[in-house]
């Protein structure tokens, strides 16, 4: 099979998870999770501690790049449809996806410094918008209204046992039901033929130990050059600028700024209900092993892609240009014409539409994620412009402050 | 065959690829360990501290570490691994560059850096052992608390403005907190820190960079757009320094009282023994002539009268020095515009 298929992506999400392991256990160390100590400790660490300043870039570095490299490799298994016939695998996928999140964002508290402590009650008070479930969820989370010690407590618990617990049994069971399905899914033509299998050692384990070990030096390298940032002491009555969730939920928080029931609930419900259901919806698996399956998929993904990043960036220009979010608009006008909204809709058309053009459930499954796939990343691109006021800044904009 | 003998040969192939892979992939990651090695043994403050050896104190039984102090506010301070000569006063005559210096003045002598450290009065992150993230303030960039006048927020710490020499600017950002009303909107409690009333609590944003409220000042809209507090142009638009001494008073707003460091907190002299602190006798007992300390009472002197203050005609203290003074609970809400 064909590295170009694969791109190796979960073998190096797995190394990542290696690095993040044992540099989180060292950090585990030193790291002391009370509101007094939590930043003290961490600057120890950054400036004291033999290779701690090390240890930490890695670890802050690897679990960015975790995220992203996971994201990577859901798409890469999305559009060669290595879901096909493994919907049970899938779904166990999606969970790892939504635990590294978790992971990633109970770890951005821990050093309990002005960043961290802002982003995470931005982060959490996304939670409140939610109807009916939201505010409830949120003292589960924080063990309280404010983000305290109770929730420093909470965060550091689900960091270092409960989410890499959960972490390590559905892991266990991904990679357990690769094996149980005999290897990756192959591409039917030519290549999975018995006679041209070759043993897994060393051509696999080799290849495994050159990614481990280029995974492991670029990160170490990284670590090096850029030091994990460290800000002043959290400061509870002034929020730094901007307000903004760590960068894995910008887009989340770019649709709640809309319309919190929409882009903080039935968007991202949808999105998941979705994708879950994506190995069902998806009836034709001959082509499966192959990037965006025959001829007609890879037109319509071609197609999808272009005409829902011109459309969204577009509607998104529109929505701006009115300016709806100061406009005179009632929640219920908001709820309907916001950019999640529009994604959600162009989602559906674009499913309906290639299906019945096609006549491939494959086309019209992967026109409809890719709509919403590139929702996420237009909407992720814009939460990085930006500033203070959830107003938009270039880049070489200054910020204007408020108080 | 021909077919077999090719896929063997792919086999033969790709092992020895492989294995050359595998061996330049391993030879940079211990590439990486090597830098990693490298930068972990010479960290600035160890070449600080040999150059600090060799060209200052070659006689010296100095040892190479990290140098630390746990100050009395809680603070662990790593400053003096860099600035060696602070307390060196037997070097002080030589031309000493920054971070050997000698500090200047005879401030240490009541402020021994091995019971205060430096974070407490210079701000910045005291546990750093980096130029940079030693010097940093809470508003990010260079902690301005650093540099005069601003270092003197620091004194207000402990000190109420004028008690001890060496905080003019501070007394003048006092003054003309007073003078101009800001306790008015901004009133402040009995530690000499603020409260929300009409406007916020100045205590919050005290650490904000001085340009921020100097523009505050000046422009309330710019920073608060819906704030109805007047512009200070007029007052303060031309006038520098004393701009600058009300952004310094301003910060020691924002900075908390040590309890360990002062024996006697500030609340406790100028609340719990009031009467005592203006007419101390023998075993601060109340006694004596009655005489104001308050430099501002002195100052406006010829103003006030008694009545002014004292409608009810001057009161009778207090027995002791202990209890609270019923003069200076009610009237503490204008003492407490310096106190």
């Amino acid at each position: 099979m064909s590295p170009w298929t694969t791109l190796g992506l979960g073998f190096i999400t797995l190394s990542l998870l290696v690095v993040l392991v044992l540099s989180g256990v060292l950090l585990m160390i030193y790291y002391v999770p009370t509101t007094e100590q939590a930043l003290a400790s961490t600057n120890d660490l950054e400036y004291v501690v033999t290779l701690g300043a090390v240890v930490r870039a890695m670890h802050r570095w690897a679990g960015h790049a975790m995220v992203l490299v996971v994201f990577l490799h859901f798409l890469r298994v999305l559009f060669t449809a290595g879901y096909s016939g493994r919907g049970f695998n899938w779904i166990i996928g999606m969970g790892l996806f939504l635990i590294t999140m978790g992971l990633a964002f109970t770890g951005y508290l821990l050093p309990w410094d002005q960043l961290s402590y802002w982003a995470v009650r931005v982060g959490t008070n996304l939670f409140d918008q939610l109807p009916v479930l939201g505010h409830g969820l949120k003292l589960l989370v924080l063990g309280g209204d404010e983000v305290g010690q109770q929730a420093l407590t909470r965060f550091y618990a689900l960091h270092v046992a409960i989410l890499p617990l959960l972490l390590a049994i559905l892991l266990v069971l991904h990679l357990w039901r690769i094996r149980r399905d005999k290897g990756l899914v192959a591409s039917q033509q030519g290549e999975s033929q018995k006679s041209d299998t070759l043993s897994a050692r060393p051509h696999l384990t080799s290849r495994q130990g050159i990614i481990f070990f280029i995974v492991v030096a670029v990160i170490l390298v990284v670590a090096n050059l850029v030091p994990a940032p460290l800000g002043p002491a959290a400061n509870l009555h002034n929020p730094s600028n901007p307000e903004k969730t760590p960068w894995y939920f910008l887009w989340l928080q770019e649709m709640v700024s809309y319309s919190a029931t929409v882009g903080g609930l039935i968007f991202p419900l949808f999105l998941m209900v979705f994708m879950a259901m994506v190995p069902a919806l998806d009836k034709g698996g001959s082509m499966a092993g192959r990037w965006f399956g025959g001829r007609t998929e890879k037109i319509i993904v071609l197609l999808t892609l272009l005409a829902a990043t011109g459309l969204l960036v577009g509607i998104e220009a529109l929505y701006l240009k009115a300016d709806i979010r100061n406009s005179a608009m009632s929640f219920l006008e908001l709820d309907l014409f916001n950019p999640a909204t529009a994604t959600l809709a162009l989602s559906v058309l674009g499913f309906f539409l290639s299906g019945i053009i096609t006549g491939s459930t494959r086309a019209a499954v992967l026109c409809s994620a890719t709509v919403l796939i590139v929702a996420v990343i237009v909407f992720t691109v814009l939460g990085m412009f930006r500033g203070p006021g959830w107003e938009l800044y270039w880049p070489w904009e200054e910020w204007r402050l408020v108080l | 065959m021909s077919s077999n003998s090719n896929r063997e040969d792919f086999r033969n192939r790709d092992t020895r690829r492989l294995k050359l892979a595998l061996f330049a992939s391993i030879l940079l990651l211990f590439a990486a360990m090597g830098l990693t090695m490298y930068r972990q043994a010479e960290p600035d403050w160890k070449q600080k501290q040999e150059e600090f050896i060799s060209t200052v104190d070659p006689a010296g039984s100095e040892n190479i570490q990290i140098l630390q102090v746990h100050a009395c506010d809680g603070n662990v301070d790593r400053c003096t691994t860099c600035h060696l000569g602070i307390e060196r006063k037997d070097i002080s005559e030589k031309k000493l560059l920054n971070p050997f210096k000698p500090h200047p003045g005879g401030l240490l002598t009541y402020h021994p850096a091995t019971r205060f450290g430096c974070s407490s009065c210079h701000g910045g992150n005291g546990r750093a052992l980096t130029v940079e993230g030693a010097h940093k303030g809470p508003a990010g960039g260079k902690d301005p608390l650093l540099r005069e006048p601003h270092i003197q927020a620091s004194c207000g710490r402990c000190h109420v403005p004028g008690d001890a020499p060496g905080m003019e600017v501070l007394v003048k950002g006092a003054r003309l907190y007073l003078g101009l009303g800001c306790t008015g909107c901004h009133p402040l409690g009995t530690q000499g820190k603020g409260s929300w009333d009409f406007g916020p609590d100045l205590t919050k944003i005290g650490r904000k960079s001085p340009e921020y409220l100097v523009t505050s000042i000046l422009d309330p809209t710019a920073n608060f757009a819906d704030s109805s507090m007047p512009s200070f142009k007029l007052a303060l638009g031309h006038d520098r320094k004393s701009m600058e001494s009300l952004v310094v008073f301003l910060e020691s707003l924002a900075l908390a009282e040590p309890s360990a460091c002062t024996k006697r907190t500030k609340a406790k002299i100028i609340v719990d023994m009031p009467c005592a602190s203006c007419h101390a006798g023998p075993d601060s007992k109340a006694s004596g002539v009655f005489s104001h300390k308050c430099p501002f009472i002195i100052e406006h002197k010829h103003e006030l009268s008694c009545g002014s203050c004292h409608p009810s005609g001057p009161p009778a203290p207090s027995l002791t020095g202990k209890g609270r003074c019923p003069v200076v609970e009610k009237r503490r809400a204008s003492c407490s515009v310096c106190h």
